[in-house]
C-alpha cells in the first residue's frame, strides 16, 4: 500500500528531483500532506481529490499520508497536483508504474481532471533532463514548445484519466521525442532592432560596439539629448553571434522562471536586449520578492541590459549592481529557498552630460552651474562606472560640408569582425562551460601572452600613465581593451594603434573636464 | 587641515610682495599655506565667471597652462569654472598657481575642489587675508579680487558675464595701474558680454596667447605650435586639425579616407604628445 513517483521543485534555475510517497493505511478518512509544501501545494489535495473523482476513480476512504521528499526544502508551483494523483492511485493499485518507475511526472489538475498547461514547464523539463531523467508525463500544451529538448520522452497528456489509461496498457500516447530537430530560427544575428547602417555618422560609437561585443565588454555613453544614444545601443544586438544551443536553453529557463515567456515566442533563441526604465523598483532590476524571482539582471544573461539615463536610477539599486556584475550570477536565498540567478551581460550606460543635456554641445549653451552638473554626474554609483571598460562621449550630428561624405557602415561588417576576434579569443583564452572566454568576461585573468604587447604598445601605455594620469588598475583594464581591438584586426601582438585606440575611451578624471 | 601649516605674514614682513603692499586697502596680513615665495614671483592673473561656457573653461585652462609652461605664476580665485580651469591648466603646465580665497583659509570652497586645494597647497600657494575657520560673505570674496591683481603683473579675463565677479577685479587691476586683457567671444552671448565690453572699454583683446607672453618678456613657445617629430598620417591628422578648428573622429575619417578606428589612434598618439586635444567627441589644436 505504499508509492512513490518523482516530479520536480524548482530551487533558482535548478531543479531538484523530489519523490512523491503514499502510504494507504486502514483507518478514518484523513488526508495529510508533509515534506514542507507551500500554502499553495496544500492547496492540491482539493483539486486531486476531485481530479481522482472525476476521471472515475473512487477516492480511497482511508488514511492517506502524502510525502514529498526530501523533507527539508520548500515545494512551491501548482505542478505537483498530477504526481499526487498518480502516487495515489498507484498505491491504491488503480494504476500499474512497472516499467516507468524512472518517469517523471508534473501538471496542474483541474477539478474535471484535465490538465492544465504548466507556465514553467520549460524549465521542470530542463531540469529533469539535467538529473537524468528520460521519460516524462506533462501537460499535453506544454509538448510543442520543448522543441530545443532532445533526448527525452514526452508523454503529453490531457488529464488524468489519460495518464492512466497509458500506464495500464490501454490508450497508449505515443511518446513525443526531439531527436537532433533542434535548429534555431536565427542562425545569423538578430536583426529586429535594425542594422547600423541605418544610423548616420556615429562611425565611432558604432566602432566601440564593435568592440564590446567582440570582447564582451562594458560601455558608458555620455552625450545630449538626440545623439542617438539608444538607437546606438539597441543595434548592438545585430553583431552578437546567435545564441548557441546551451545559451537559449538557459535563457528560456530564466523567461519561464520569471513568467515572461509569451505564447508567441515560448523559446527565446536570440540574445535579450533589456533596456527598464529609471522607474522601476529594486527588486524588479536586480531581483526579489517573497519567492525570490529573477529581476533584469537576470533577464538580460547572455545579452544586453541598457540602461538608459543612468543618474535618473536610484543610487541604491546602482550600488547593488556592481556585485552580482561582478560575480556573473545573483544569490537572493532566503530561508527554506535557494535561488542563484545568473547575470551574464554586456552592460551599456547612457547619460547626458548635465541635467540640461547640452553640456559640451557646441550648438546650444549649457546653462547648469558647474555644482549642479558634478552633483548629477556624482548621482553615479562611482564603483559602478568603475568597473565599465569603455567610455565613450558622443555628439549629436553636425549636418555641415564636413559630414555626410562618410559612408555608414553597416552590421554586416561589423559582425565580421566581432566572429573574427571571437575566433581569435576561442584560441587565445579557451573555453569554460562550453562558452568562449572572452577578454572582458570578470574574474578572468588573460595569459601574460595574450597580453603581450609591441615596443609601440608599450611606450604608448607608459605616455598614457606619464600624460593621462592612467592608474595602474585602469591600465590592465586598457590592456584587455587592447586586446579585444587587436583580435578584431587579427593581431597576435597588442601594437600602438591598438593600445592607442583603447586608451581613447579611457574613463576621464573630472579634473581633466 | 591643521592650524600648524599655516604661515601669517603680516603687512610689514619683507617677504609680503611690494606690488600688494602698495594698493590701496592693501591686507593687513596673509595667512598662507604652500611655498610663499610665489607671494613675488612674475604672476599673471587668469579669473572668469562660475559659470563659464566650455569655451570660457578651454580659455583659461589653456592661458594658464600656457603661462605655466613660460614660468609665469597664475594667480586665481579657485571658484568653479573659469578660476579652477586656470589652476589646472596651470598645474598641468608644470607651473606654479596661486589661489586667493575668499574665506578662512582651512575652508574649502566649493567643497568640490577639495582635491585641487591639497594640490594647489602642495605644488603651489593658497593665500587668504582672512582667519582661519571665517566663513565667507557676500562681501569676503569680491574684496579679495583687490588681492587676485595685487599681486599680478597683469589680469586676463576668460569669460565674462554683465555682473560677472571678474569684472570687479578687472576694475581694481585698472585702479591698481594693472594690464587688463580680455577674451574675445560671441557678440551674441551674455557670457561674453562683460568681457566683450572690457576690450570696448580698452582691456587688450586676448586673441593670440603669444601676444600675452611676448608682452610679458616671457618668451613664447612657438615649437608647440609646428610640431616636426610626426610621422605622415599624424602630420595630416594635426594639419586638418589646424585648418579646421574642432573636427570629430568621424568627419576626420571620411575626409581623410581612413577607418575611425586607425583615426581614433593617431588623435591619442596626438594628444599624448601635446599637439592635440580631444574632448567631448571632438579634437583640435590646443
Ligand atoms: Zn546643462
Amino acid at each position: 500500500m505504499m508509492s512513490s513517483v518523482l516530479t520536480a521543485s524548482l530551487c533558482g534555475l535548478d531543479a531538484e528531483i523530489v519523490r512523491v510517497e503514499t502510504d494507504l493505511a486502514q483507518g478514518l478518512p484523513y488526508f495529510a500532506l508533509v515534506g514542507l509544501p507551500t500554502m499553495m501545494v496544500k492547496e492540491s489535495k482539493e483539486r486531486v481529490r476531485s481530479a481522482i473523482s472525476n476521471a472515475g476513480y473512487d477516492f480511497p476512504m482511508r488514511r492517506i499520508t502524502l510525502n514529498l521528499s526530501p523533507a527539508d526544502t520548500r515545494k512551491d508551483g501548482s505542478h505537483f497536483d498530477l504526481p499526487m494523483a498518480v502516487s495515489i492511485l498507484a498505491a491504491e493499485d488503480l494504476v500499474d508504474l512497472d516499467g516507468y518507475e524512472d518517469a517523471a511526472f508534473f501538471g496542474e489538475l483541474s477539478l474535471d481532471g484535465s490538465l492544465q498547461r504548466s507556465e514553467i514547464g520549460a524549465a521542470l523539463v530542463l531540469g529533469l533532463k539535467e538529473k537524468g531523467i528520460r521519460k516524462i508525463f506533462l501537460p499535453e500544451e506544454n509538448v510543442p514548445e520543448l522543441s530545443l529538448v532532445d533526448g527525452v520522452e514526452f508523454y503529453g497528456a490531457r488529464g488524468l484519466r489519460s495518464v492512466a489509461d497509458h500506464l495500464n496498457g490501454y490508450n497508449h500516447i505515443e511518446p513525443r521525442v526531439y531527436e537532433g530537430a533542434y535548429s534555431l530560427a536565427l542562425s545569423e544575428p538578430d536583426m529586429t532592432n535594425g542594422d547600423f547602417s541605418e544610423v548616420k555618422g556615429q562611425e565611432r560609437a558604432k566602432r566601440a560596439l564593435q568592440i564590446c561585443a567582440a570582447g564582451g565588454h562594458d560601455l558608458a555613453m555620455t552625450g545630449p539629448p538626440g545623439a542617438g544614444k539608444s538607437m546606438l545601443a539597441s543595434r548592438i544586438v545585430s553583431i552578437l553571434p546567435p545564441l548557441t544551443k546551451a545559451e537559449a536553453l538557459e535563457v528560456t529557463k530564466i523567461y519561464n522562471i520569471a513568467g515572461n515567456l509569451r505564447d508567441k515566442n515560448r523559446l527565446i533563441q536570440t540574445r535579450p536586449y533589456r533596456a527598464p526604465h529609471h522607474s522601476i523598483s529594486y527588486a524588479a532590476l536586480i531581483g526579489g520578492g517573497c519567492v525570490p524571482m529573477p529581476g533584469e539582471l537576470s533577464l538580460a544573461h547572455r545579452g544586453v541590459l541598457f540602461l538608459d539615463e543612468l543618474p535618473e536610477f536610484e543610487r541604491r539599486t546602482l550600488d547593488m549592481m556592481r556585485q552580482p556584475m561582478e560575480d556573473g550570477y545573483i544569490d537572493l536565498s532566503r530561508v527554506g529557498y535557494r535561488n542563484t540567478y545568473p547575470c551574464d551581460f554586456i552592460f551599456i550606460a547612457a547619460m547626458n552630460p548635465c541635467p540640461c543635456g547640452y553640456h559640451g554641445d557646441p550648438e546650444h549653451e549649457c546653462r547648469c552651474p558647474e555644482s549642479t552638473r558634478r552633483r548629477y554626474i556624482g548621482k553615479v554609483s562611482g564603483p559602478l562606472l568603475d568597473r565599465i571598460d569603455l567610455h565613450l562621449d558622443i555628439q549629436r550630428v553636425r549636418y555641415s560640408e564636413l559630414s555626410g561624405a562618410g559612408r555608414a557602415v553597416s552590421s554586416a561588417e561589423l559582425y565580421e569582425g566581432v566572429m573574427k576576434a571571437r575566433e581569435m579569443q576561442r584560441i587565445g583564452n579557451g573555453e569554460r562551460d562550453g562558452r568562449t572566454v572572452l577578454n572582458g568576461d570578470a574574474g578572468v585573468e588573460p595569459s601574460e601572452e595574450r597580453l603581450a604587447m609591441d615596443a609601440g604598445a608599450e611606450e604608448a601605455l607608459r605616455r598614457a600613465h606619464l600624460v593621462f594620469g592612467i592608474s595602474a588598475r585602469r591600465s590592465a583594464k586598457m590592456k584587455r581593451v587592447a586586446r579585444t581591438i587587436a583580435d578584431i584586426e587579427g593581431s597576435g601582438a597588442i601594437r600602438a594603434e591598438h593600445m592607442a585606440e583603447a586608451l581613447s575611451y579611457r574613463q576621464k578624471e573630472e579634473a581633466e573636464l | 587641515m591643521a592650524t600648524e601649516n599655516i604661515v601669517i605674514i603680516e603687512r610689514d614682513d619683507e617677504r609680503f610682495p611690494e606690488s600688494l603692499r602698495a594698493i590701496t586697502d592693501a591686507p593687513k596680513r596673509l595667512h598662507c599655506i604652500g611655498d610663499v615665495s610665489l607671494l613675488r614671483a612674475k604672476s599673471v592673473a587668469v579669473v572668469g565667471a562660475r559659470r563659464a561656457t566650455d569655451y570660457g573653461r578651454w580659455a583659461a585652462r589653456t592661458i594658464g597652462r600656457r603661462l605655466a609652461e613660460s614660468g609665469v605664476c597664475v594667480v586665481s580665485g579657485m571658484a568653479e569654472g573659469a578660476d579652477t580651469a586656470a589652476h589646472i591648466g596651470a598645474l598641468e603646465g608644470g607651473g606654479k598657481t596661486v589661489a586667493v580665497l575668499g574665506c578662512g583659509i582651512d575652508i574649502c570652497f566649493p567643497t568640490g575642489n577639495k582635491k585641487l586645494k591639497r594640490e594647489i597647497e602642495e605644488k603651489g600657494l593658497v593665500v587668504s587675508e582672512y582667519p582661519p575657520g571665517a566663513p565667507g560673505g557676500k562681501f569676503t570674496f569680491p574684496r579679495r579680487n583687490r588681492i587676485i591683481s595685487g599681486l599680478s603683473a597683469a589680469v586676463v579675463v576668460a569669460e565674462a558675464g554683465v555682473a560677472s565677479g571678474s569684472l570687479i577685479t578687472a576694475e581694481f587691476a585698472v585702479d591698481q595701474g594693472r594690464e587688463v586683457y580680455a577674451v574675445p567671444g560671441n557678440i551674441n552671448r551674455l557670457l561674453s558680454a562683460g568681457a566683450n565690453k572690457l576690450i570696448r572699454d580698452g582691456a587688450r583683446p586676448l586673441v593670440l596667447i603669444d601676444d600675452l607672453l611676448a608682452d610679458l618678456g616671457a618668451g613664447a613657445k612657438y615649437a608647440q605650435n609646428d610640431p616636426t617629430d610626426l610621422a605622415e598620417e599624424e602630420r595630416a591628422v594635426f594639419n586638418l586639425a589646424k585648418r579646421c578648428g574642432e573636427v570629430t573622429i568621424d568627419e576626420a575619417a571620411s575626409l581623410l579616407m581612413r577607418s575611425v578606428a586607425s583615426l581614433t589612434a593617431t588623435v591619442t598618439l596626438l594628444e599624448m604628445k601635446g599637439v592635440l586635444s580631444y574632448e567631448k567627441g571632438r579634437f583640435f589644436v590646443p
